[in-house]
């Protein structure tokens, strides 16, 4: 994917300009028609495997006779299984992107900051993350959103590369791409680019590792800590801003990802974006925080996140642990906790803990729409709730707010 | 539910953890003692040092795959048998599979009921 294979043409043998372009247009295409046959067998095998998981989890309630026993667990399994499914849909139109893009003209310096400083709350402190932000850099037209999606993979890839810890380091620059520098590397047009550097200091990786880390459903990650579409996302997205991605890398000395996206001549648009203080930070405070989420990743990033804005923070990765842990710790202000969990929703769980001390005020956090709960009766209305996935901005300020809030009577 | 007395040993291996889950479970609840892994590595030594009457194992998995498990299982005459699981069956795999004799298999979703019953036939039909 990355050193597409070179046309076999005999000496002599005259090839049109044009001739060449239509045959490296088909090869092209004949290399995303292999990514989508590799990513239709990725799907098959995860969706065959959530069905045949849910399928059996209900032989199991149907031989027990009921939800009693080990049914109810059964129960929960199913619908664990099928958010399971329903993010693997979203990963797919991710990589898909389908969806409209909400394109801006930009300075990309201004995402880059924006996402390190996001970065430097949740990577683990054995990390260190340093951003180098080129003070002449031109702008691009792209989807803000998408782009700093395109970073977060980007440093999760760097983050897991690191496992005893390492430096990441984002960097922007200007690059022009000459005729000749185009005609070496197939895909790249030329002309003026912003390119956008993500290098770590991790395991790096061998030749062959390198050639497949686009394709979809690669991963080198033990079984259930990777889906292989991280990087299959950021090459999407780099193609479908008219860009490309390129890999440095070798096993033992790190890798770099360099990003380029088209430059253009026209002004920031995105004035809101442009103005924000680049060194705001995150709303805070120093108030008890007990999170209770079941998925371990959400719950690392959510913990991490509020200590980074001063909170107190007590986690815990099922009702039951939440309850102990609240009542071990005898002074939580606020309960962040996710709807869906095992034995009990998170709406019984803030019931329970809030009989016990009426003051603790509540978010909570989901995966499904608020209108979709408010239908399911799993959210009362008027309650303080945030649909993932959402920013770590918006988690601290919606968190403040709640703190903020006056109690609620009754 | 399988006789009293010592349970038979079943090895369920497949990188998805719902997968192994949810057979485990169901075997369990029929009496079988039953250990799972998530990939292949090790998995034929735990097959050498105790007595195992069934491997269920899935072909695509990180590190061993499942493929590779059975040439090992079938190199050193190991007498367990085996039931290859698959989420995604292409024809290489197919041709593997009947080369390497496997005892039975099955195309993910299955009813894990199935494979029980296809279990107690096989075991019926070849008592110890």
């Amino acid at each position: 994917m990355l050193e597409e294979t070179p046309l076999d043409l005999q000496p002599g043998n005259a090839v049109g300009e044009d001739e060449l372009e239509r045959l490296e247009g088909e090869l092209r295409q004949s290399q995303r028609l292999e990514a989508v046959g590799q990513l239709a067998s990725g799907v098959a095998h995860e969706f065959n495997n959530i069905l045949m998981a849910i399928g059996g989890h209900a032989e199991l309630v149907a031989r027990e006779g009921g939800p009693g026993g080990n049914g109810r667990a059964s129960l929960n399994k199913i619908r664990e299984l099928t958010r399971r499914g329903a993010a693997l849909a979203g990963q797919l139109l991710a990589f898909s992107r389908r969806e409209t893009m909400e394109l801006v003209t930009v300075n990309v310096n201004t995402i880059v900051k924006e996402t390190a400083r996001m970065l430097r709350k949740v990577m683990p402190a054995q990390i260190d993350l340093e951003s180098f932000a080129a003070g002449d850099l031109g702008n691009a037209r792209v989807d803000p959103a998408q782009i700093q999606q395109l970073l977060v993979n980007l440093a999760v890839n760097a983050r897991d590369a690191m496992p005893r810890g390492g430096r990441l380091t984002l960097e922007t620059a200007n690059v022009e791409f000459d005729r000749d520098y185009a005609g070496e590397h197939s895909g790249v047009k030329v002309g003026s680019y912003v390119m956008i550097a993500v290098s770590d200091t991790g395991t790096g990786m061998d030749p062959r590792t390198r050639e497949r880390i686009f394709e979809p459903f690669f991963t080198t990650k033990p079984a259930g800590e990777g889906t292989g579409l991280g990087l299959s996302v950021v090459f999407g997205i780099a193609r479908q801003h008219g860009g490309h991605v390129w890999v440095y890398s070798e096993p033992g000395h790190g890798s770099t990802f360099k990003v380029y996206l088209p430059r253009v001549e026209a002004e920031p648009e995105d004035k809101e974006r442009q103005d924000a203080p680049a060194d705001e930070g995150l709303p805070g405070g120093e108030e008890r925080v007990l999170v209770a989420e079941d998925d371990n990743s959400v719950r690392e990033i959510l913990t991490h996140c509020l200590k980074g804005c001063g909170y107190q923070v007590v986690s815990a990765e099922c009702p039951s642990r939440a309850e102990s842990a609240f009542r071990d710790d005898g002074g939580i202000d606020l309960l962040v906790t996710d709807l869906m969990m095992p034995e009990r929703s998170g709406r019984e769980l803030y019931d329970r803990l809030a009989a016990e001390s009426p003051g603790l005020k509540v978010l909570y956090i989901s995966g499904y729409t608020d209108r979709a709960l408010g239908r399911e009766g799993m959210l009362e209305e008027g309650s303080a709730f945030l649909q993932k996935p959402f920013s770590l901005r918006e988690l601290a300020r919606v968190v403040r707010e709640v703190l903020d809030a006056p109690p609620v009577c009754g | 539910m399988a006789e009293t007395g010592k349970k038979k040993r079943i090895m369920v291996v497949d990188d998805d953890e719902d997968v192994t889950d949810v057979l485990a479970w169901t075997l369990v609840e029929d009496g079988y003692d039953v250990t799972t892994a998530h990939d292949g590595e090790g998995v034929v030594d735990k097959l050498r040092s105790e007595e195992y009457v069934l491997l269920i194992v899935d072909l695509c998995m990180p590190r061993k795959g499942g493929l590779d498990v059975i040439r090992e299982v079938r190199a050193g005459n190991l007498p367990v048998k085996i039931c290859v699981i698959t989420g995604y069956l292409d024809s290489e795999s197919l041709s593997a599979i009947k080369t390497l004799k496997a005892d039975m298999a099955f195309s993910k979703p299955f009813s894990p009921s199935d494979l029980l019953r296809r279990l107690k036939e096989l075991e019926a039909s070849s008592p110890d």
